[in-house]
């Protein structure tokens, strides 16, 4: 029961509009999927845009007819783009302005002009959508555009994001574009003109720290404020950065708080640790810890994260529910890896997923182990590279019992449930404890799952509207939503409202006298032998 | 806009020739509880794989153009035997042994002779068979063989050991023991389990239709056996001669209840219309705009209800439950056959598979294809088919809970750890 494996399967893959068949013939579709945005709607249907190559931009989203849920695809038809065009990116922003609320959604583009004398020329363009918020229409993309703004670009256009820039005394979103002409170009509404028009800014009034990159800046990451610097070197190019917290923090929902005691309204301020992954194309994934306290210094390393070929994405996510937020890797060689912080001797639940074949396919742990331990000291050029590094033995052959994942999952159904309950407070305190001290972490392998053509996206998203979120993965065929074994899901949901349900209760009672019991059939339990538990 | 899923995890296998969609079949035949992979082509050669070999386990050649594979305990005495059937009639049964002890003769043409399986019984039967069916059809506890012929014949045979030379080995033959004459092609022949828990023989005729066969004969001929036909009641009209398939047995999965409950059955035609039935009763009908060739059933959920996987031509495959949810795989490949079922890929466990053979002499075992629900649901849903959840929400003081609220909750629930303690 402890165990889990949280097998993750596919919800719904949506395959995009692939390239014309030839004869009847239904070729490989080569549709090279660039970009994707999450659209984040308050009624809760959220939705995912999806930009291929070919210009066409499709919306993947649940809706719900006849009492049964249902995918569903769409494509969504932007204004002045031409047939012909080439999408580069895409990104979706909330617009937070004086001037309203609602999307704005930013393409960038190319277009191939032919002139009169038979020259191929390219035209790059940015054109920036804004959606307003109405009443009675929650779904804002399936509306026509309001307005657009096409803005033509002098250079060809990379990756586009948005941000949030503190201007005068207000928080605003601007799009960040970063282009072949080694600069990152920032574009901010302007709020004089009558209708909505978008200016290029002078990045440096706003982010001194982005005017001058270096070289081609193909990944961009937002930052709010810049608080220090460091410098690293990798001997490859990065494909991704991100910045993340380990834990998750969620507030409790507003309409239950005013029928709450005390226990539950008092959130728990922990220091904000931030970590830093830094994914390059020919050496494993970095995770460094805690930046803002221990600058690059405190480096994990993904145990095999570039074995199949070039890691292109990766996602922070909870994906087993215990409120540490684990990390997942989409490389090109068509896997997606989910890593979990671990006690260097903790074992990885056993997920039987698929049989033998791939066995021969993953090269064993050991081997995993000993090219981490021996080259990445070397490869990347670091200052200082402590022994957290190194990372973990053969899962298989540190025989130890799983008693520390058992006791974060904290599902213990032979115990009666109100000790569980305060138990419970016990044993997380403890995990938090732990992961302060930092001893013997290292990240692990939980489980991969194949694909059909290369990753490219993975991303967080709520597409289904039930509160749990659903993994969205983009590949250069389609996007799969995946989804994990919801009846565990249910599971594991309904043990805590069991225990929110049970903590009210017994608010009222003499905690003290439970503590004291708990305790001790804490202790008898770990002591005697643990298969009465597994 | 139905689910789609899709399907990465599967092993290759090479094999030349042409083959029937019935020259394909997933059985246990050396008795091991591990189901091996079982082809035939029209060039006579006869090939098994096991696990994820890229080469045969056990061939055969030269046997004729076979027409149908299959597999069951024909001599009734609790042993598999494969039976190949070619369209020259020619019938014949091997008894596949495991794994012999290798090593012995570690010479490597012991080897490839070892890999030579010989048919262990020939009897020529009446030709052109189309497919076969090896069951029991009239509930008598021995397993019958029935052949359907492209004359639209019916027979069935049942293997009868001779008395007379008991001092010699005991030689047994197929005997014919039904002969049904029908009006329209064949389209596949099947057993399904009635509610009294008889079993009942059913032929698909063009046109989406079936016919029973009975087992009593006709007054004026002894030897032409009574049949039924079913018009199916479909409002639709469509090509009356558009060839039909038939699957019956779909076990309905219901706990508490036995298996002689009855089990539905299942037509689909080549026009893209696919039929669940129960007693003469059209449950659902779909309507698909691919040409549907092969029918199977197949328990992918692992619930006990067995659904209904239907594969086209083009590759694109439907598995649909009984209540008429449907989940969609495309195979990008042109399909010449097609079979689901259980498959064993590592050594002893069987795991729900499928197999395409394509028209580039491969065939292709998608075997990590289970998945835990065939509709489309999310959290909200599961939660509120679990008594326990209201009841908790109530508890709670949240009473009548939308959408967003129970959104909210249970976002609290799986993520917010911290604000627990």
């Amino acid at each position: 029961m402890d165990q889990r494996g949280w097998r993750w399967t596919d919800a719904h893959f949506c395959s995009l509009p692939s390239q014309a068949a030839l004869y009847g013939i239904t070729t490989t579709p080569q549709t090279n999927v660039y970009t994707h945005a999450k659209v984040i709607e308050p009624e809760g249907s959220n939705k995912l845009l999806v930009a291929s190559l070919t210009g066409k931009i499709v919306s993947v989203e649940y809706q719900r007819n006849a009492k049964k849920l249902k995918p569903s695809t769409k494509e969504v038809q932007f204004t002045y783009i031409p047939g012909d065009a080439e999408l580069v990116s895409l990104d979706v922003a909330t617009r937070t302005s004086q001037q309203g609320s609602g999307l704005l959604i930013g393409i960038t583009f190319l277009k191939q002009t032919q002139t009169e004398d038979g020259e191929h020329t390219c035209m790059q363009y940015l054109n920036l959508y804004s959606f307003s918020q109405s009443e009675e229409d929650s779904h804002y993309v399936d509306s026509v555009a309001q307005t657009c703004v096409t803005l033509e670009l002098d250079f060809m256009p990379y990756q586009l994001i948005h941000t949030e820039c503190v201007t005068d005394d207000d928080m605003e979103t601007v799009f960040l574009l970063s282009g072949n002409d080694q600069k990152i170009h920032m574009y901010r509404e302007d709020h004089v003109a009558p209708v909505l028009r978008f200016k290029e800014e002078d990045i440096e009034n706003y982010f001194p720290e982005l005017c001058s990159p270096g070289s081609s800046v193909f990944c961009t990451f937002p930052v709010v404020v810049v608080l220090k610097g460091w410098e690293g070197m990798f001997d490859s190019p990065i494909t991704c950065v991100k910045i993340f917290n380990p834990d998750n923090q969620v507030s409790f929902p507003e309409f239950m708080q005013d029928t709450e005691g005390k226990n539950n309204s008092v959130q728990e301020e922990s220091p904000a640790v931030y970590n830093l992954l830094v994914m390059s194309s020919l050496e494993p994934t970095v995770v460094y810890r805690n930046i803002l306290a221990n600058g690059l210094d405190n480096a994990l390393y993904l145990p095999g994260s570039c074995n199949y070929d070039i890691p292109l994405c990766a996602c922070v996510a909870d994906i087993d529910f215990d409120g540490c937020n684990e990390i997942l890797v989409g490389t090109y060689g068509q896997e997606l890896l989910a890593y979990k912080l671990m006690q260097e001797d903790d074992q990885i639940p056993m997920l039987q997923k698929s049989p033998s074949i791939m066995k021969s396919k993953i090269s064993s742990p050991a081997n995993i182990s000993s090219y981490i331990g021996g080259e990445p000291a070397a490869s990347p050029r670091q200052r200082n590279l402590t022994g957290s590094g190194h990372t973990g033995r053969d899962p298989r052959g540190a025989i130890t019992l799983p008693r520390k994942a058992k006791s974060q999952e904290n599902l213990c159904s032979s115990l009666p449930k109100n000790q569980d309950t305060i138990l419970r407070g016990e044993l997380s305190e403890e995990d938090l404890n732990e992961t302060v001290s930092d001893r013997k972490l290292c990240y692990k392998l939980l489980w991969q799952r194949s694909f059909a053509s290369p990753v490219v996206g993975v991303d967080r998203v709520d597409i289904m509207g039930d509160g749990m979120d659903d993994m969205v993965v983009v590949t250069l065929r389609g996007v799969h939503v995946i989804q994990p074994e919801l009846g565990e899901v249910a599971q594991v949901c309904l043990e805590r409202l069991r225990n929110l349900a049970l903590s009210r209760e017994s608010n009222e009672e003499d905690i003290e006298g439970h503590i004291q019991l708990n305790i001790d059939s804490q202790l008898t339990t770990e002591n005697c032998s643990p298969e009465t538990i597994t | 806009m139905w689910r789609t899923v899709s399907f990465v995890e599967r092993v290759e296998v090479d094999f030349d020739g042409n083959l029937f969609n019935q020259a394909l079949t997933l059985a246990d035949i050396d008795n091991d509880k591990a189901n091996e992979l079982i082809v035939g082509n029209t060039e006579g050669d006869l090939a098994i794989f096991k696990g994820t070999n890229r080469t045969p386990w056990k061939v055969c050649t030269d046997l004729g153009m076979i027409t149908c594979i299959g597999v069951g305990d024909v001599y009734g005495k609790g042993k598999n035997i494969l039976v190949v059937l070619t369209a020259e009639g020619w019938c014949y049964l091997f008894e596949v042994k495991g794994e012999s002890s290798s090593g012995e003769n570690g010479k490597e043409t012991e080897e490839e002779l070892d890999k030579i399986v010989k048919p262990s019984f020939t009897q020529h039967l009446p030709a052109n068979g189309k497919v076969l069916l090896i069951a029991d059809i009239d509930g008598d506890g021995q397993t019958e063989v029935v052949v359907g012929y492209s004359d639209r014949v019916v027979r069935c045979f049942t293997w009868s050991v001779s008395q007379d030379h008991e001092a010699e080995q005991a030689s047994g033959k197929f005997l014919q023991s039904g002969k049904w004459q029908l009006t329209g092609q064949i389209g596949s022949l099947t057993v399904n389990m009635c509610e009294d828990g008889r079993p009942e023989l059913l032929v698909s005729q063009p046109g989406g239709t079936y016919v029973t066969l009975y087992h009593d004969t006709e007054e004026e001929d002894a030897n032409i056996h009574k049949f039924e036909n079913e018009r199916l009641g479909i409002s639709r009209t469509r090509n009356t001669s558009i060839s039909t398939e038939i699957v019956g047995g779909i076990k309905k999965g219901i706990r508490g209840e036995p298996f002689e409950a009855g089990t539905f059955y299942a037509l689909c035609t080549l026009d893209g219309t696919l039929l669940l039935v129960e007693n003469k009763q059209i449950l659902w009908s779909l309507q698909v705009d691919h040409q549907l060739f092969s029918l199977t059933k197949l328990d992918i959920t692992g619930n006990g209800k067995e659904e209904v996987v239907c594969c086209a031509w083009d590759g694109q495959t439907y598995i649909v439950n009984h209540t008429r949810d449907v989940v969609r795989y495309h195979f990008e490949e042109n399909v010449k056959a097609f079979t689901a079922g259980q498959f064993s890929v590592t050594s002893s466990d069987n795991v729900p598979c499928f197999v395409y053979a394509t028209f580039n002499n491969k065939i292709y075992i998608y075997y990590n294809i289970s998945l835990p629900q065939v509709e489309s649901t999310n959290l909200i849903e599961v939660m509120d088919r679990i008594p326990e959840t209201h009841q908790l929400l109530q508890q709670l003081n949240i009473i009548n809970p939308d959408t967003k609220k129970l959104r909210e909750i249970y976002h609290w629930c799986l993520y917010g750890k911290k604000a627990q303690t």
